[in-house]
């Protein structure tokens, strides 16, 4: 499946976007992949706390529960422009193999219709989000763990954001593809 | 059109959706979202399920499992630990006739023991063990095809994604669904030697016929000392997963940490893998935990939308309705998942079927860890047959040998889905198999 790279058009306006929106994407993913390694030390060290020093590290369930969410919306936006989220591409190659002026026009309606549902969970998360972040919403127990949610959300938010724009800016790429066909 | 009919009509639009290649879980959220627009004729309220679903279904402490085992996987296929396997097992299985492929199958199901993935398998041992069968004179589409059908192991024997998948979708504890899947791991182990044994003995024109090569000797005490050194990690790491959960020492989230953890500290100490490498892995390992999630989440918001149009419950009655008994039912569910595993890859058919027929399979009162077991084997058949075996796939991948077509690869693992299809019938049989050791 394409990467950014793969899908460079010439037309510059538009490839320095994606390459730009690549980027952002790295880092964020950065961020997602070093949360990964934090998490499994934090385990870690709450398993060798409660065995061999009979002191558990308090909030741990709820702190892996908060950092899954955010891994996976940090790595979104970067999975899909590697080209790795989840498909079967058997009938895509197969036509731009034979007509791959179809198969880019079939793919680009197929990220735009991405793009508009991307664009929908953002305008309907966007109140959870401010209700959180609002309402100072906690998770935890008192007295043990309390930590504020909303920062997760709004890693939620930016990763969708970004996850709409590369849907978009791979969609507008696979256009110029199937209008000008590949070099 | 009634809430049975919209349901139908999604679960067409979903199928369709995916073989034109939309992303799986774009094409699961897309219709859901148009289905609880349709049912409910109100697309806020669809639009607010969207967003519910990403809010609360993968944020647990359940999700941890996903990266850590994935993490674990991949840094032992990085680290050349398969490399290992396959050499111990040499050295014990040499002697007998088609040794080298039961040698494969043998290292394939303790590689599986430390990894949750069946591509990682199929990629590690493509090549490092179809060259070997090939050059003491086996065909190549019988060496990748060892290699294609034993790599199915990894997903049988745990830790198991899949597996993994269906305690979350199932709500059925991850821990026992693991220690579920050992029996029947061994048993397709031992089957697959056994198939390996007939073919070499009688169809030696598929398999060609192995030459004994001299092999290097080493003084027993350094070849006693070096099987240690390349099998004791792997015992290692066995112990502490396996046996923490079994213990029940370690809940199987922490049991991926450790592991995970383990696996990196051995592969750093043997000097296998560098800090670039383990940060490479991790973030692949980014990748594949968004790519489930994401489809989590879709599948969370597919499941409501389902239980909201009524199709599940109307298929309940109507199956329990046929008199179809427990065994017709699992018989026509397996034939469906086998059919759907030719189009679809593994998670998109746990994902879309299980929200139908786990009703169902309640309603009969049939044990769903027994089930799960079932389902994911019926499921990874689907890894060995064409069109879209993706075992085959990565196995032709990473062979990159111009003398093995992608037909040979599919041609050489037939028997092993074969052998796949009989074992399943065994389990449903003797169902203790699975859940005798719970």
């Amino acid at each position: 499946m394409p990467t950014t790279e793969d899908l460079r058009t010439g037309f510059w306006p538009l490839d320095v976007t994606a390459l730009a929106l690549d980027r952002a994407t790295a880092v964020l993913s950065a961020l997602g992949t070093a949360l990964i390694l934090g998490v499994m030390l934090l385990i870690a060290a709450d398993v060798t706390g409660r065995y061999f020093m009979g002191k558990p590290i308090a909030g741990v369930p709820e702190m892996v529960a908060m950092s899954i969410l955010a891994i996976v919306f940090l790595q979104i936006a970067n999975t899909l422009a590697r080209g790795k989220l989840t498909r079967s591409d058997a009938v895509l190659k197969m036509l731009q193999n034979r007509v791959p002026r179809l198969g880019d026009a079939l793919d680009a309606v197929l990220h735009g219709v991405g793009a508009w549902l991307i664009w929908t969970l953002l305008t309907a998360f966007y109140p959870l989000f401010m209700r959180s972040y609002g309402r100072g919403q906690m998770v935890g127990t008192v007295g043990q763990f309390l930590a504020p949610i909303w920062p997760v959300h709004g890693i939620v938010l930016i990763g969708s954001a970004l996850l709409f724009a590369v849907f978009v800016t791979r969609s507008l790429a696979l256009s110029v593809h199937a209008v000008r066909g590949r070099p | 059109m009634t809430g049975i009919e919209i349901g139908l009509w999604s679960l067409a639009g979903i199928l369709s959706l995916i073989w034109l290649g939309m992303h799986v879980s774009i094409a699961l959220a897309l219709v859901s979202f148009l289905g609880i627009w349709a049912l409910r004729d109100n697309p806020q309220l669809a639009a607010r399920a969207l967003s519910l679903a990403t809010r609360e279904s993968i944020s647990s402490y359940l999700f941890g499992v996903v990266p850590l085992f994935v993490l674990m996987g991949l840094v032992v296929s990085r680290a050349d630990i398969g490399r290992d396997t396959f050499d111990v097992a040499n050295r014990a299985f040499h002697r007998l006739k088609g040794g080298l492929g039961m040698a494969t199958v043998g290292a394939n199901a303790v590689f599986a023991a430390i990894t949750g993935i069946s591509i990682a398998s199929a990629a590690v041992f493509a090549k490092v063990a179809v060259p070997e069968m090939m050059r003491i004179g086996h065909t190549g589409r019988f060496a990748s095809g060892v290699v294609a059908g034993s790599s199915v192991l990894g997903m049988m024997i745990p830790p198991s994604l899949l597996l993994i998948l269906y305690g979350i979708l199932a709500e059925q504890s991850v821990g026992h669904l693991f220690i579920a899947g050992i029996g029947p791991g061994l048993v397709l182990a031992l089957a697959f030697c056994i198939g390996i044994a007939v073919m070499v003995r009688f169809f030696p024109g598929f398999t060609g016929t192995a030459i004994a090569i001299p092999r290097e000797r080493l003084a027993p005490v350094s070849l006693m000392r070096d099987t240690a050194s390349k099998l004791l990690p792997i015992v290692l790491l066995i112990t502490l997963v396996l046996g923490g959960i079994y213990g029940g020492v370690f809940t199987p989230t922490e049991a991926g940490a450790i592991g995970a953890l383990g696996a990196i500290i051995i592969a750093l100490a043997k000097r296998r893998i560098g800090a670039r490498t383990l940060w490479q892995v991790t973030l692949e390992t980014g990748h594949i935990t968004a790519a489930i999630c994401f489809l989590i989440i879709a599948a969370t918001m597919y499941s409501r939308f389902l239980s909201l149009s009524g199709l599940p419950a109307f298929m309940t009655e109507w199956v329990t309705g046929r008199d179809l008994g427990i065994y017709g039912f699992i018989l026509l569910y397996c034939l469906i998942l086998i059919v759907l595993g030719t189009i679809l890859d593994s998670s998109s058919i746990m994902l879309i079927a299980l929200p139908l027929v786990l009703p169902i399979a309640q309603a009969m009162q049939i044990d769903l860890i027994w089930f799960g077991i079932i389902t994911v084997l019926a499921v990874e058949i689907g890894l060995l047959t064409p069109p879209l075996g993706l075992s085959v796939y990565v196995i032709k991948g990473a062979l990159d040998d111009p003398g093995i077509s992608l037909g040979d690869v599919f041609y050489g693992a037939a028997p092993f889905a074969l052998i796949m299809v009989a074992v399943l019938g065994l389990i449903i049989a003797f169902p203790a198999i699975a859940i005798g050791m719970l």
